[in-house]
C-alpha cells in the first residue's frame, strides 16, 4: 500500500517536473520532426511518380529528391538529439539545415521570388514557435544571411551557380522584403510563442501549486488511512493478546493452584520421610550399640577358641605320651610274660623231675608246683595287664583322634567366629552409614519442607498476581475493543 | 635198606659240606676230587661224555641253593660231579666227641634212601653224615631213569646196564 | 597224691587236650627250629639235640589228623622216651603237670576220628576239660603205622 502510494507519487512529481521543463515543446517538436520525415517521404514518392509519368524534368527531380532526403536525414538527426535531451541544439540545427534546404530548392525552381519562397519561412516559424528568442535570432540571421548571400553569389557568379540569377532591382527588393518578412515572422512567432509560453507557464505554475497542495493533502490523508488501519490492526492485536493474556492468566492461576496443592502434598510427604528417616537413624544407632556388644562377644569368643585350641593341643600331646608310655608298659609286660613263661616251663620241668624222683622229689615237687602256680598267676596278671594296656591304647588312640578332630573343630569354630566378627564389622560400617544417611535425609527433608513451604507461599503470591493480571488483561481487552472500534471509524473517515 | 649195625665211625678228617644254610659232613674217602664248579666245563667222564652234574641241594632238600664247588665221586660205572655251595676240610675240635651216633630208628625206618649214615653233635647242633657214594649212585640211577622216561623207553631195559656191571 | 592217681602231663594240640604219663617225659622245651633230615616224611620234620641226646621230632598235629601250623609263642616240644626211642612231640601248648585218677576214665567217644582214637587209652574229665589219655607204646605204634 505504502509502496504503491510512493510510486504513484513519484510518477506524479516526474510529470510535474517534465511539464515545467517544456514537455509540450518536446512533444510538439517530435511531432514536427515526424511530420517532416513523413512529408519528405511523401514528397519523394510524389517526385518519383511525377518523374515516372514525365511531368517534371529529371534534373529538377534529383534536386527535390535530395532536398526531401536531406529533410528526412535532418529530422532523424534532430530526433536523435532531442532523445539526448538537448532540445535547443536540435531546434537550431533543424532550423538552419531546413532553411538551407529550402533555399536550395527555392533557388533551383523558382528563383528568389518564386512561390516557393514562402517555404523559407517554415523553419524560422517552427524555430520561433519552438525555441527561445535567442535561437530565433540565430536561425533567422542565418536564414536571412544565407538567403542574401545566395542572392549576391548568384548575381556575381551566374555561370558557376546553376540557379536563376537576380536580374532586376525589383528582384533585389523582393529579396530584401522576403528577408525582412522572414525576420519579422520569426520574431512574431517568437514573441507569440513567448507570450504563449508565459501564459502556459503561469497556468502551469498554478496547476502545479494545486497539484502540490492536493498531493500533500492526499499524502496526509493516506498517512491517516495508513495510521488508522495500523491502529485498527494494533487494536485488534491488542485485543486478541489481552484476551489471550486473560485466559493465560486464568490458566496460570489454576496451574499455580495445582502446583500449590502438589507442593503441599510434597511437604506432607517430606514430613513423613523425615519421620521415617528419624526412625531409621534411631534403629541404626541401636544396631550400632548392639553390634559393639556383639563385637566384644566375638572377640572374647575368638580368644576363648584360641585357648581351647591350645588346651586341645596340650591334651593331644599328653594323650600321645600316655599311648607311648602304655606301649613301653606293654613291652615290659612282654618281658614279664617271657619270664613267667620261662618260669612256668622251669617249674614244669622241675615238677617232672620231682615226679621222676619219686618219694625223694616229693618236697621239691611241692616247691615246683608253687613256682608253677606263681608263674601261672604272673602270666594271668600279665595277660590282664596286656588287655588293660590294649584298652588304654585303644582309648588313647581314640582320644588322640578326638583331640585332633576337636582341634579341627575349634579351628573351624575360630574361623567362623572370625568371619562372624568380620561380618559384624561390615554390618557396623553399614549401620553407621545408615545412621548418617538417616540424619542426612532428615536434614534434607527438613530443608525441603521449609523450601516447599516457601514455594507454596510464593505460589500463593503468584496466584494472586495471576488473578490480578487476568483482571487487568480483561480490562485491557475491553479497552482494546473500544480502541479497535474507534480505529475502524477513523479508517472509514480517512478513506471517505 | 642199609643195615643198622654199622660200626661207629670216627669223624677224623671229615669234609664239611654246606648246602645253602645247612651243613652236612662226609667222608673224604668218598670224594675223588674237589674243584671249583667252573672247571667242570671242559671235563669228561670215563665214557668221554660230559661230566654228569647233580645239584645236591635239590636232591636232598628239594630247594635250590647256590653252587660253587663240585665233588667228583667215582662210582663203579662212572664219575659224578655233585654240586654244592661250599666244601672245606673239617678238623674236629678237641672238645667234640668224634663218635658218630647212628640215625634214630624211627627215622631209619622212615627214610627210603640210605643217604645219611649217622649224626655227629657239634656245639649242640646235629650234623648229618652223608654217604656220598650211595647218593651218587642213586642220583645216576634217577638221572638214567629220568632220561629213559623222557625217551619213552620201557623200564625193564633200564636194569640191564646196572646188572651187567 | 592218692594211690590210683598218676602224674600226667597235660598239653594241647589244636583245640583238644591230651595227657601223657609224666614218667616217660624227660623235659619240656620251647620251640626251636629242628634240623631237617633229607628224605624224611613231613610227620618227622627233623631232629633235635637236647643235652647231647638226639630226639626225632614228631608233628602231633599231622599225627592226630590236623593241619600243621606255624609255631607260636606257646609251642613246645615234649621230650620223652619209649624203649630206645627218643621223641620230641611238637605240641601247641603244655599246660600243666596233673594227677589223674584213671578209675574215672571213660570210653573214647565214637565220634572221634580213627587217627586219634587208635592211640588213645580213654578220656578223663579234668576240672572242666575233657582230656584224652595217650599211651607212649600206642603212640609209637601209630607213628610206625603212619609210615
Amino acid at each position: 500500500m505504502d509502496v504503491l502510494r510512493g510510486e504513484s507519487r513519484n510518477a506524479y512529481t516526474e510529470n510535474l517536473s517534465t511539464s515545467e521543463t517544456g514537455y509540450d515543446r518536446v512533444r510538439l517538436f517530435q511531432l514536427i520532426l515526424l511530420c517532416t520525415i513523413v512529408g519528405a517521404g511523401i514528397v519523394s514518392l510524389i517526385l518519383l511518380l511525377l518523374m515516372g509519368i514525365g511531368l517534371i524534368v529529371p534534373i529538377t527531380v534529383i534536386g527535390l529528391w535530395a532536398n526531401a532526403l536531406g529533410a528526412m536525414i535532418c529530422s532523424g538527426i534532430c530526433y536523435a538529439i532531442v532523445r539526448q535531451g538537448a532540445i535547443e541544439l536540435a531546434v537550431r540545427i533543424y532550423g538552419v539545415v531546413l532553411a538551407l534546404l529550402t533555399f536550395s530548392v527555392m533557388f533551383f525552381y523558382g528563383g528568389v521570388l518564386s512561390p516557393l519562397i514562402f517555404i523559407t519561412t517554415l523553419p524560422v516559424t517552427v524555430v520561433g514557435l519552438l525555441s527561445s528568442r535567442r535561437t530565433v535570432w540565430i536561425v533567422g540571421s542565418i536564414v536571412v544571411g544565407g538567403y542574401l548571400l545566395l542572392g549576391i553569389l548568384q548575381s556575381l557568379y551566374p555561370t558557376q551557380i546553376p540557379i536563376q540569377p537576380l536580374s532586376s532591382g525589383a528582384e533585389w527588393v523582393s529579396l530584401g522584403v522576403v528577408a525582412i518578412s522572414v525576420g519579422i515572422i520569426g520574431l512574431a512567432t517568437s514573441s507569440v510563442q513567448a507570450s504563449l509560453q508565459a501564459a502556459l507557464q503561469e497556468s502551469q505554475a498554478r496547476a502545479e501549486k494545486i497539484f502540490t497542495d492536493t498531493e500533500r493533502l492526499l499524502e496526509k490523508s493516506m498517512q491517516q488511512i495508513e495510521l488508522g488501519s495500523e491502529l485498527s490492526a494494533a487494536a485488534a492485536e491488542l485485543q486478541a493478546t489481552s484476551q489471550q493474556q486473560a485466559s493465560g492468566s486464568t490458566e496460570q492461576a489454576s496451574a499455580v493452584s495445582q502446583v500449590t496443592t502438589t507442593v503441599e502434598e510434597l511437604g506432607t510427604t517430606a514430613r513423613q520421610i523425615a519421620q521415617s528417616a528419624d526412625h531409621v537413624a534411631q534403629a541404626a544407632q541401636q544396631t550400632l550399640e548392639y553390634l559393639s556388644d556383639g563385637q566384644q562377644a566375638v572377640d572374647e569368643s575368638i580368644q576363648a577358641m584360641e585357648r581351647i585350641r591350645v588346651r586341645m593341643q596340650d591334651i593331644s600331646v599328653r594323650v600321645l605320651g600316655l599311648g607311648e608310655r602304655s606301649q613301653q608298659i606293654g613291652e615290659i609286660i612282654d618281658l614279664i610274660d617271657d619270664i613267667s613263661d620261662e618260669t612256668h616251663l622251669l617249674a614244669l620241668n622241675a615238677a617232672i623231675e620231682a615226679a621222676g624222683a619219686g618219694e625223694h622229689g616229693r618236697r621239691f615237687s611241692v616247691v615246683a608246683a608253687e613256682v608253677k602256680n606263681l608263674a601261672n598267676r604272673t602270666l594271668q596278671a600279665a595277660k590282664e595287664v596286656k588287655d588293660v594296656i590294649a584298652e588304654i591304647r585303644q582309648a588313647t588312640n581314640a582320644a588322640v583322634l578326638a583331640a585332633e578332630e576337636g582341634g579341627k573343630e575349634v579351628e573351624k569354630g575360630s574361623e567362623l567366629t572370625y568371619r562372624a566378627g568380620q561380618v559384624m564389622d561390615t554390618i557396623l560400617m553399614m549401620a553407621e552409614r545408615t545412621a548418617q544417611s538417616g540424619a542426612e535425609i532428615g536434614m534434607a527433608t527438613a530443608q525441603q519442607q521449609s523450601a516447599s513451604e516457601q514455594v507454596v507461599e510464593a505460589m500463593r503470591e503468584i496466584a494472586e498476581v495471576a488473578r490480578q493480571t487476568a483482571a487487568g488483561a480483561r480490562q485491557m481487552a475491553d479497552s482494546a475493543a473500544m480502541l479497535s472500534a474507534i480505529a475502524d471509524r477513523l479508517h472509514g473517515v480517512a478513506q471517505g | 635198606m642199609i643195615s643198622a649195625t654199622e660200626p661207629p665211625i670216627l669223624a677224623n678228617h671229615m669234609l664239611r659240606i654246606r648246602l645253602g644254610a645247612q651243613t652236612f659232613l662226609a667222608h673224604h674217602t668218598h670224594v675223588a676230587q674237589v674243584l671249583p664248579i667252573a672247571r667242570l666245563r671242559d671235563m669228561h667222564d670215563e665214557r668221554g661224555q660230559p661230566m654228569q652234574q647233580i645239584r645236591l641241594a635239590e636232591l636232598l632238600q628239594h630247594t635250590p641253593a647256590p653252587a660253587h664247588h663240585a665233588l667228583l665221586i667215582a662210582t663203579r660205572r662212572r664219575t659224578v660231579a655233585l654240586l654244592v655251595t661250599a666244601v672245606d676240610l673239617w678238623d674236629l675240635p678237641s672238645d667234640i666227641s668224634p663218635v658218630v651216633q647212628p640215625l634214630p630208628p624211627v627215622l631209619r625206618h622212615a627214610l627210603t634212601h640210605a643217604w645219611i649214615t649217622g649224626i655227629l653233635i657239634a656245639d649242640g647242633q646235629p650234623l648229618q653224615l652223608l654217604n656220598l657214594r650211595q647218593i651218587a649212585q642213586d642220583a645216576l640211577k634217577q638221572a638214567a631213569q629220568g632220561e629213559r622216561e623222557q625217551r619213552g623207553q620201557p623200564i625193564n631195559r633200564s636194569d640191564e646196564p646196572v646188572s651187567r656191571n | 597224691m592218692c594211690e590210683q592217681a598218676e602224674a600226667y602231663l597235660l598239653f594241647r594240640v589244636a583245640d583238644e587236650h591230651y595227657a601223657l604219663p609224666s614218667a616217660s617225659v624227660h623235659e619240656i622245651v620251647r620251640w626251636r627250629a629242628a634240623v631237617p633230615v633229607p628224605g624224611a616224611p613231613p610227620i618227622l620234620p627233623g631232629i633235635l639235640v637236647q643235652r647231647g641226646v638226639v630226639y626225632t621230632v614228631v608233628d602231633t598235629r599231622l599225627l592226630f589228623g590236623f593241619a600243621t601250623t606255624a609255631p607260636e609263642r606257646a609251642t613246645r616240644y615234649v621230650l620223652f622216651h619209649e624203649d630206645e626211642h627218643r621223641l620230641a612231640l611238637l605240641v601247641d601248648a603244655v599246660l600243666d603237670l596233673i594227677a589223674l585218677d584213671l578209675t574215672h576214665s571213660e570210653a573214647i567217644p565214637a565220634t572221634l576220628p580213627v587217627a586219634r582214637a587208635r592211640l588213645l587209652r580213654g578220656v578223663v574229665h579234668h576240672t572242666d576239660l575233657l582230656v584224652a589219655l595217650i599211651e607212649p607204646p600206642e603212640l609209637l605204634a601209630a607213628l610206625y603205622a603212619e609210615m
